[in-house]
């Protein structure tokens, strides 16, 4: 790697891989869906009968705003990241894009950490353009600027970074963004599971059974080794928290910290995989 | 990296899934925390405001919080109250006087705990802290086994108990399904289809227990809207119930249906202010004149953080229960807390600090009118009777001050025909209030005003009305109704 | 002359997963290039040039054999990429991107920003003749503009050695002409090229020195003049029983190809012109024409495979 060019190269990939994406029309669909469905969640509320439109009308409104927005923002968000995330490489490999620019003085590290922050910008202008919608669609709703609704979509910024991570991981060992793209969702859901690993740990833990014991070490080590997503559903509650909540405040940093740890991990198996890859 | 990749990235991903997993560890614990702190907050508010109602259950809630108490108080002798922040406020510890906090029992200070948000953080510290790891362990396993009552409206608690369901949790699609069902909820509403509601209100707080709105507006249906053309029950109709220790028929059911939906939502949703609210005010003030009650839940609600038309009805409560002084100081305080809040400052509180202090004269010269009355020695009864009068010149000076103010008219109004009264004067008397009741149309003032008028028709040898009949009877009736049981004493 | 580009003993074998054959698509490759020459990497399709071409810019592997550019053992240093201009076969470029935009990227990829960016597009745009397209996009541009292109961003960085796989193929008659030129141009500018190809007459009339590859062996190698047999007669004579000509091939005089009446004879080199004009007679056979030719690179390349592929049968 040459000093100067040790960033530059890979900036430049992550530009030029953004503005492709912006221009893939299943992530356009997504978007224009997404945010349709957003602002249409403002107009949820006139299923309400107007005649009892009260103060407290109106928060039944505002909650159907908060919930649908956040389901929206969670579906479309991961469909768009999963496909931006699971198509980046392949698609080069798969038109040789890649030999032209593999050819150049990038070093294949140097190339991922490009293809990997380019969706990264993509996966940001979505979760921002429909992060903002929402926002306006909050700030008409109850009058107030709704700040905690920017630490949940930060929070959602970081769950779908793990999710990236590792779908870009799949990607990188694939042909096609086929596999990758189901990958994608395999990760996520799995993520969501996690969680119930402990369950099977605990519950296999009752009998003595050397068939339920060995269940229950390896639940008990897949989920401490695997990313638990559901730790994120702290972005739909905060919606609901007050502002200063001690359990909620002491998790965020630590959620940002993780979903950190996890993409890094998940970039390092990319690396991994990519490094020797025959093209 | 260049001598030996594979190794150097094995290492690397080795150590960040290492500290991936160890932050997940720690974030676990903190949401087994959060789930503990929130059940804490629940079974806390529970015990401090329900639990000699709450029909006492299979549940293991109480007994948990009891091995929590028992732990906390422990922990709570160590720690510096002069350093935990913000606990000042005039109402912050109406439920233990003004005792400072480091001198309450120990038993108090962990009821206190769940009491106010200034505690937050302390209370957090205890819940995640190592002190109460095994009531913590107890607590998940008591969730995992659906146990505890209130862990049921938790998510991660709740979680624990229900084994594998994507769609439960995924995407919030629980609290979209919610939002959507009180559409439905609201459509039958103004079908007038009551009864299908009821069910319906309550599934949406199953889905989702922290839909604050649903139980405000249930309980709005049910107290308010579907009662409003209902009759009150004829007394031979009521009929007692256990559970509420009240007598009721079809339309108070409603209210203690509405009073317990309520009551739910304090117990999912404990820091809520609106509910504590609606609950004292709205209910049993309104609907059930049980002002010792609603006084109870709107002490709670102003320990939350509220908005300012919250205490000025506790204060309002305080005076309908005849607690004159606290009102007063109540009042007080509010000018000196928002002195921003224009209205209230320069017109309603005053006012009501004039009301309270004749209501308070009044109550004390009544005092002394009834000593005087009952006194067997003529000094005696000299003394009251002019202590009535200075007592009543009193009340009489503020109400005049108070200018055209209806109630200090009517009160005025009362205070010429109790003294018309006085002097055998009858007839005048039941004229006067009678006049009175109409041009001044209070509900409070017209019970007092047509009581007066039974009683002086009774003093003066006149028939009652059948209405006026009807209303001694129930008077004489008291609060007893079929399936009562007896008080022990009798 | 120095050399530019050396391969030793390189060898691509691609395992199979499931324990069926393993393919050899490059066994023992020994190659050379000389700097400033045009060598022409011959083969037909899937005879592992692609395969060599690759590996020599590391986009995989080679399973055993060394790899020298430039003097460097190591040839995915940036250092040395930065030498090396490369045009991948059948290549697609980000189609929504202006032509111009395509140099831009690329040149950034090489370091290049700024004045000298703009200056070396304007540069190579110049070069392969694409001013009049440079600010249209590519989705618009036919196959020999997107290959114009394709050799305008392996020229951004004024490389010295161009590698380029299948320049001319699929091209119309007058785009070969002009990639044609283009290679001719750079040649005289002194860079050194590497043309794989399977286009023999493109190759024969523009190289230096020649490989032939086949099922991943090299036959041979060296420059034109040194592989083309220059001593060679045809004899055409008028059709005779088949008797006789295998009367005449038993002397050394091959028949080629028969055309009507008409039979094309092929001398062996060893027989000269008298000799071969004796058997004739001797055969009693009509002769209508004498023709002394040089070998072309397409008999070259049919006689080297060709017996590779007869030497593998038998």
């Amino acid at each position: 790697m040459s000093g100067v060019n040790a960033f530059r190269g890979p900036w430049t990939i992550a530009v030029y891989t953004w503005r492709e994406g912006l221009r893939k029309k299943t992530l356009i669909g997504f978007l224009i869906l997404s945010l349709l469905v957003i602002f249409g969640s403002n107009f949820m509320g006139s299923f309400l009968n107007q005649s009892t439109v009260g103060s407290e009308e109106l928060d039944v409104n505002l909650k159907l705003v908060k919930d649908i927005c956040v389901s929206t923002i969670s579906i479309f968000g991961v469909l768009i990241t999963i496909f931006i995330s699971a198509a980046a490489v392949p698609n080069e490999t798969e038109n040789k894009v890649i030999y032209s620019i593999l050819s150049k003085p990038i070093s294949r590290l140097q190339y991922l950490l490009g293809k990997f922050i380019g969706i990264q910008f993509i996966v940001i202008i979505n979760l921002a353009l429909m992060g903002l919608l929402f926002f306006m669609a909050l700030w008409f709703q109850q009058g107030t600027l709704p700040t905690l609704l920017l630490w949940s979509i930060l929070l959602t910024y970081f769950e779908f970074l793990i999710v990236s991570a590792f779908t870009f991981a799949i990607s990188c060992a694939a042909t096609s963004s086929v596999l990758p793209t189901i990958g994608g969702f395999f990760i996520y859901l799995t993520g969501n599971l996690t969680e119930y690993l402990n369950d099977v740990k605990i519950r296999s833990g009752e009998s003595e059974e050397f068939l339920d014991v060995i269940i229950g070490q390896t639940a008990s080590v897949l989920s401490s080794i695997l990313p638990n997503l559901q730790n994120f559903s702290l972005k739909q509650d905060i919606l609901n928290l007050q502002l200063n909540d001690p359990p909620s405040d002491m998790q965020f940093t630590r959620l940002l910290i993780y979903g950190v740890t996890y993409a890094v991990s998940g970039f390092i198996i990319a690396v991994w995989v990519f490094r020797r890859r025959e093209l | 990296m260049k001598k030996m990749p594979n190794i150097t990235l094995g290492i690397l991903l080795v150590i960040t899934l290492a500290l991936g997993s160890f932050i997940g560890n720690n974030l676990q614990h903190l949401r087994e925390s959060e789930a503990f702190y929130r059940w804490l907050y629940s079974a806390g508010t529970n015990a401090r405001l329900f639990e000699s109602t709450s029909a006492s259950n299979q549940y293991d809630d109480a007994n948990l919080y009891k091995a929590f108490g028992a732990v906390a108080a422990d922990q709570l002798q160590n720690v510096d109250w002069d350093k935990v922040e913000g606990l000042a406020g005039p109402d912050a510890f109406a439920s233990f006087g003004t005792t400072p906090l480091a001198e309450l029992t120990p038993e108090q200070q962990v009821t206190i705990l769940t009491d106010i948000p200034e505690m937050d953080a302390l209370l957090w510290d205890i819940a995640r802290g190592p002190g109460q790891a095994e009531n913590r362990t107890s607590f998940l396993d008591g969730a995992r086994e659906s146990r505890l009552e209130f862990a049921k409206g938790i998510k991660y608690a709740d979680a624990q108990a229900g084994g594998v369901n994507v769609f439960n949790l995924f995407f919030g699609f629980r609290q979209v399904a919610a939002t959507l069902l009180w559409i439905k909820v609201d459509t039958l509403w103004h079908q007038g289809n009551d009864h299908a509601m009821n069910p319906l209100m309550k599934t949406c707080v199953v889905l989702d227990p922290q839909f604050v709105d649903a139980y405000l507006l249930g309980a709005w249906h049910l107290a308010f809207n579907v009662t409003a053309k209902m009759p009150a029950t004829p007394q031979p109709s009521l009929v007692w119930n256990e559970d509420w220790q009240a007598c009721v028929g079809e339309k108070e059911t409603l209210y203690y249906v509405a009073a317990d939906f309520l009551k739910d939502g304090i117990r999912n949703n404990p820091r809520n202010y609106k509910l504590y609210f609606d609950l004292g005010y709205g209910i049993y003030s309104l609907k059930l004149s049980d002002y010792p009650n609603a006084i109870r839940y709107l002490e709670e609600a102003v320990r939350k953080p509220h908005e300012r038309w919250v205490p000025r009805m506790l204060y309002n409560s305080y005076e309908a229960n005849d607690d004159y002084a606290k009102a007063i100081q109540g009042w007080e305080g509010y000018m000196a807390r928002f002195p921003e809040d224009a209205q209230s400052v320069i017109d309603t509180a005053p006012r009501s600090i004039k009301r309270n202090r004749a209501r308070h004269y009044t109550q004390l010269a009544d005092d002394a009118y009834n000593a005087a009355q009952a006194a067997t020695d003529p000094a005696t009864e000299q003394a009251k009777s002019e202590e009535a009068n200075t007592y009543l010149a009193q009340a009489t000076q503020i109400w005049e001050e108070m200018g055209d103010d209806p109630v200090a008219l009517a009160q005025l109004k009362k205070f010429e025909a109790q003294g018309m009264a006085r002097n055998g004067d009858y007839m005048l008397a039941i004229t006067k209030l009678d006049l009175a009741r109409w041009d001044y149309p209070a509900d409070a003032f017209f019970i007092e005003a047509s009581d007066l008028i039974i009683d002086y028709k009774i003093l003066a040898g006149m028939p009652l009305s059948i209405s006026e009949k009807k209303a001694q009877l129930r008077n004489a009736g008291g609060e007893g109704c079929r399936g009562k049981p007896e008080p022990e004493s009798a | 002359m120095s050399v530019v580009i050396k391969a030793e003993g390189l060898s691509k074998i691609y395992e199979s997963a499931m324990g069926g054959q393993d393919v050899h698509a490059l066994t023992d490759l020994n190659l050379e290039v000389q700097s400033g020459e045009i060598l022409a990497y011959l083969g037909p399709n899937g005879s592992g040039k692609t395969t060599t071409i690759k590996m020599l810019l590391g986009l995989i592997f080679p399973t055993s054999g060394s790899i020298e550019i430039l003097g460097s053992k190591n040839p995915t240093s940036p250092a040395i990429k930065k030498e090396i201009g490369y045009l991948p076969e059948g290549a697609y470029y980000p189609d929504f991107l202006k032509g111009e935009e395509i140099l831009k990227y690329y040149g950034q990829l090489y370091g290049l920003s700024g004045k000298d960016l703009k200056m070396r597009i304007d540069k190579v745009i110049d070069q392969v003749g694409m001013q009049h397209a440079r600010k249209r996009l590519l989705r618009g541009y036919s196959k020999g503009m997107r290959q114009r292109i394709g050799l305008a961003q392996a020229l951004i960085s004024d490389p010295k050695i161009l590698i380029l796989d299948e320049p001319t193929t699929g091209l119309d008659p007058i785009a070969r002409k002009e990639i044609r030129d283009i290679i001719l141009n750079l040649r005289e500018e002194g860079k050194t090229l590497m043309i794989s190809s399977h286009e023999l007459l493109e190759v024969e009339l523009i190289s230096d020195r020649i490989s032939i590859l086949f099922e991943g062996v090299q036959q041979t190698m060296g420059t034109i003049t040194e592989l083309l047999n220059e001593r060679e007669l045809s004899i055409e004579i008028k059709a005779v029983s088949d008797d006789v000509l295998k009367a005449l091939a038993e002397k050394g005089l091959k028949a080629e190809d028969q055309v009507g009446e008409r039979i094309n004879l092929r001398a062996n080199p060893s027989l000269t012109t008298y000799d071969a004009m004796e058997i004739c007679k001797a055969s009693n056979v009509t002769i209508i024409g004498v023709a002394p030719r040089r070998e072309t690179l397409e008999e070259l390349f049919v006689r080297v495979v060709g017996g590779a592929l007869e030497a593998k049968r038998s």
